[in-house]
């Protein structure tokens, strides 16, 4: 008779999660986000040749595990070598957690690094050029969409007090909300258990359309340490990686794109055709670029662009800008900025969400 | 009297409340962005200062000329005796009477119009402003070097070449005619910016009804202004060059507003089904809402910086309140509620009234003794951290910077509070979470 009360009271239960959980997300708005908690938490740009701290915090009451993939992009031969090496976190409730990508973090109460140890963080390889990739998992192992994560990655060189190649930049990581019931717009549904997160707002929010990045001339002088220490300059590097991962059969991904430019006069200029081969980082001033974006180039000192795909079925991209201003005497510092994203489909922006995924890799 | 049945019942709904709850909040969303188009941009820290600079960034992501009206808040409190700015009332020791006077809190607001011709960036610098001189497009005799677009008729502001292209209008040079940034006229300053879209004759907020602007291109609410700040020191101890950039946090447009002086951020619905944009008109909002609270991750103060071994963070917070009230000039004002984790998943806590702008080392959050602070690493033991913030009584804005310094020797404070210059620092957004429920104003005179 009990049996029967529980599950008479289970129905009622589920049936009023249900509704609750459809009623409460219903317009929320699940998307590609620097900002909120999210599911998915990609790092675009993690380097080993200055040194990475990796921030990751849950930002919810229950236990979070976490599998993070880093795929090294580092160029070879003229190829990415598309490098894969997983492991697993564990978060408790509210737990933020760091680590430096240099020396990775052990598992060791009695280590330098205090606070509960969240799992195995191997170091990457000296040289390492890449991007990390971190997904909110069940303990079992299948994807979650708890949408808990969230995360920053600082750069930087520090040596002494003073030091002209002092370089610190801070970005956020990028996160990919899965889009529970009703959510994404109203088409969401919960995340199943396969190991494909497809990112086509059912199931994830659907890749941006485009990135918008507003950026000084490269070369220009900088505004503000000018009139200070003359001759000053400014130089922005680009880090892209394409908005889907194949980490099962490890295929690096490709995709072309085209980025088109405004300066201050409203004067249109255009780079096509940008291979984005599994990892990119170049200087505006790249010959990729043709001379667009420098200060000959574009002829004003700022200007913005939109980098979207270069036709249809090519993925769009996901990136960070890390722009380093340097005074005439040779000081220098960098400030890394998260670029905005671009899903308005009308013109000038015509940026149209495009569907992707992320394989991972089975279970076993 | 209650049945077991009944009982049963019961106590698996309360469960479910319970559950339901803990399965909702994940899922609730705040409604500023700092990673996308916006219609309001807030800069919420702005300094100036003898070495350092902010240059601000602003671009108009449409096809169409816009306008944003602009307001500097001046944050700097003052001495009562000189009216000097001040941070601390030791500051206002008056030598030649020997008195000193109260640091007195205060702030003053300078407007602005930035006109912006379709998809043009815009920047400049804090200290200096932007005269006509520095703008790209000035119109007049200056404005052949622009691209033209439609002034008056059906098309007004979309580009055109012929003047078949604006129909009842004019096809002339775009312009940036009507921009006039004054510099923020102290030194020291410290503040923030706020940017609201507007139209470029009225200066205000365009009434508008839908968010479709593809079928109803000339009812929709827009957002398309994108912003960054790039704080920059030059000098210091050592010739040293440090940079700090964020991105301006937006307020993305409901679908409606009624063009008012008055700006409706988020409100609490009539009831459970419904939204805030079901609310009277006169009530409803215009603007989504501020988040309910700001998640801050940091690295506590005094930690060794993981990336050298030996210098030390310190981390700086900036807060400003969503409700500004412009035209009468009250100080604005709301307590922050901090809720502190450490690695260890401890929690403590503090509050701190923000009063107009707060910006401070976050281990002067809760004391004057930076070694007791609960924001400092030696009292919580672990390197990094995660606050997070809720305004009572208001929502709140924000954004961070992290400074690398020297150590100081304890209970000296780290180096880079006493110099001009970090040896290294960087500044980033706050994320967000859950959104207010009760309604935020912005009143423009």
């Amino acid at each position: 008779m009990s049996t029967v009360k529980g599950l008479r009271a289970g129905r009622i239960a589920l049936v009023l999660i249900g509704m609750t959980l459809t009623a409460a997300t219903v317009g929320a708005e699940e998307r590609f986000t620097t900002e909120r908690p999210s599911t998915v938490l990609l790092f675009p740009k993690v380097v080993n040749t200055s040194d990475t701290i990796i921030q990751i915090t849950n930002t919810t009451n229950l236990l979070v595990n976490v599998h993070c993939f880093y795929v090294n992009g580092q160029d070879v031969g003229g190829a990415p070598i598309w490098q894969i090496t997983d492991f697993d976190l564990v978060l408790t409730r509210q737990q933020p957690t760091h680590w430096s990508v240099r020396n990775g973090r052990g598992v060791n109460p009695n280590d330098s690094e205090t606070g509960l140890d969240p799992g195995l963080v191997p170091p990457v390889v000296p040289g390492f050029t890449g991007f990390l990739a971190c997904v909110e998992v069940m303990p079992s192992g299948e994807p979650s969409g708890a949408n808990s994560l969230k995360g920053e990655a600082t750069i930087g060189e520090v040596t002494t007090l003073g030091a002209p190649g002092n370089h610190v930049s801070k970005y956020n990581a990028i996160g990919i909300q899965a889009c529970g019931q009703g959510g994404c717009g109203g088409g969401g549904q919960p995340v199943n258990d396969d190991n494909i997160l497809e990112l086509n707002n059912v199931e994830f929010a659907a890749c941006p359309g485009g990135l918008l990045l507003n950026f000084a001339a490269e070369n220009s002088e900088d505004v503000a340490i000018g009139p200070t220490n003359p001759p000053s300059v400014v130089s922005t590097n680009l880090t892209l990686i394409p908005c889907g991962l194949d980490l099962e059969n490890l295929v690096p991904a490709s995709t072309l794109q085209t980025i088109n430019l405004r300066n201050e006069f409203e004067s249109p200029g255009s780079v096509s055709q940008v291979p984005v081969d599994c990892w990119f980082s170049r200087d505006l001033g790249d010959p990729l670029f043709g001379n667009e974006m420098t200060i000959g180039g574009l002829q004003t000192f700022f200007g913005s662009g939109i980098i979207r795909p270069a036709a249809p079925g090519q993925v769009p991209v996901l990136g960070v800008a890390n722009v380093l201003h340097m005074a005439g005497d040779g000081s220098s510092d960098t400030a890394a900025t998260n670029l905005h994203f671009c899903n308005e489909p009308l013109a000038p922006s015509g940026c149209n969400q495009v569907n992707s995924e992320i394989r991972l890799p089975s279970l076993p | 009297m209650l049945t077991m049945k009944k009982l049963t019942l019961m106590g698996a709904a309360g469960a479910l409340w319970g559950l339901s709850a803990l399965l909702l909040s994940p899922m609730a969303h705040g409604a500023t962005y700092s990673d996308t188009g916006a219609a309001v941009l807030v800069w919420p820290k702005v300094v100036v200062a003898t070495q350092r600079d902010t240059v601000i960034t602003i671009t108009n992501s449409a096809r169409s000329q816009t306008a944003a009206h602009c307001f500097y808040v001046n944050a700097n409190s003052r001495c009562s005796n000189s009216l000097e700015a001040c941070s601390t009332s030791s500051d206002c020791f008056d030598v030649a009477s020997g008195i000193t006077g109260n640091c007195v809190g205060g702030w003053i607001e300078v407007n602005f119009d930035v006109i912006l011709t379709p998809e043009q960036p815009v920047a400049w610098s804090a200290a200096s402003g932007l005269g006509n001189s520095g703008l790209s497009c000035p119109g007049g005799l200056f404005g052949g070097s622009c691209a033209k677009v439609c002034s008056g008729g059906s098309s007004s502001g979309f580009p055109c070449s012929l003047p078949s292209d604006c129909p009842g209008g004019t096809c002339q040079f775009a312009s940036n005619a009507g921009t006039r940034v004054p510099a923020v006229g102290e030194n020291p300053f410290v503040g923030e910016l706020k940017c609201i879209e507007s139209d470029p004759i009225t200066r205000l907020p365009k009434a508008c009804t839908t968010l479709d602007c593809n079928a109803d291109p000339a009812n929709c609410c827009r957002a398309d202004l994108e912003g960054t700040a790039i704080i920059t020191t030059v000098g210091g101890p050592s010739s040293i060059v440090d940079t700090e950039r964020y991105n301006a946090v937006g307020l993305r447009p409901t679908g409606f507003n009624n063009g008012d002086r008055l700006l409706t951020i988020g409100g609490t619905p009539p009831s459970p089904t419904t939204t805030c944009l079901d609310l009277p008109p006169e009530t409803r909002c215009e603007y989504q809402p501020c988040s309910d609270v700001l998640v801050f991750n940091h690295l506590f103060d005094g930690a060794v910086d993981p990336i050298s071994g030996t210098f030390v963070a310190e981390s700086e917070l900036s807060l400003v309140p969503c409700t500004q009230d412009f035209l009468t000039q009250r100080i604005p004002q709301v307590t922050a509620q901090f809720l502190v984790y450490n690695e260890f998943e401890q929690r403590l806590s503090t509050s701190r009234l923000v009063s107009c702008v707060l910006d401070t080392p976050i281990s002067l959050i809760d004391t004057v003794q930076p070694n007791r602070s609960i924001f400092s690493a030696a009292l919580q033991g672990t390197v990094a951290g995660q606050t997070r913030i809720t305004g009572v009584g208001g929502g709140l804005i924000g954004a961070a910077t992290l400074n690398l310094c020297a150590p100081g020797v304890p209970p000296a404070a780290p180096v880079c509070r006493s110099t001009v210059v970090a040896p290294g620092g960087a500044a980033y957004n706050l994320n967000q979470f859950a959104d207010r429920e009760a309604a935020d104003f912005i009143r423009i005179p």
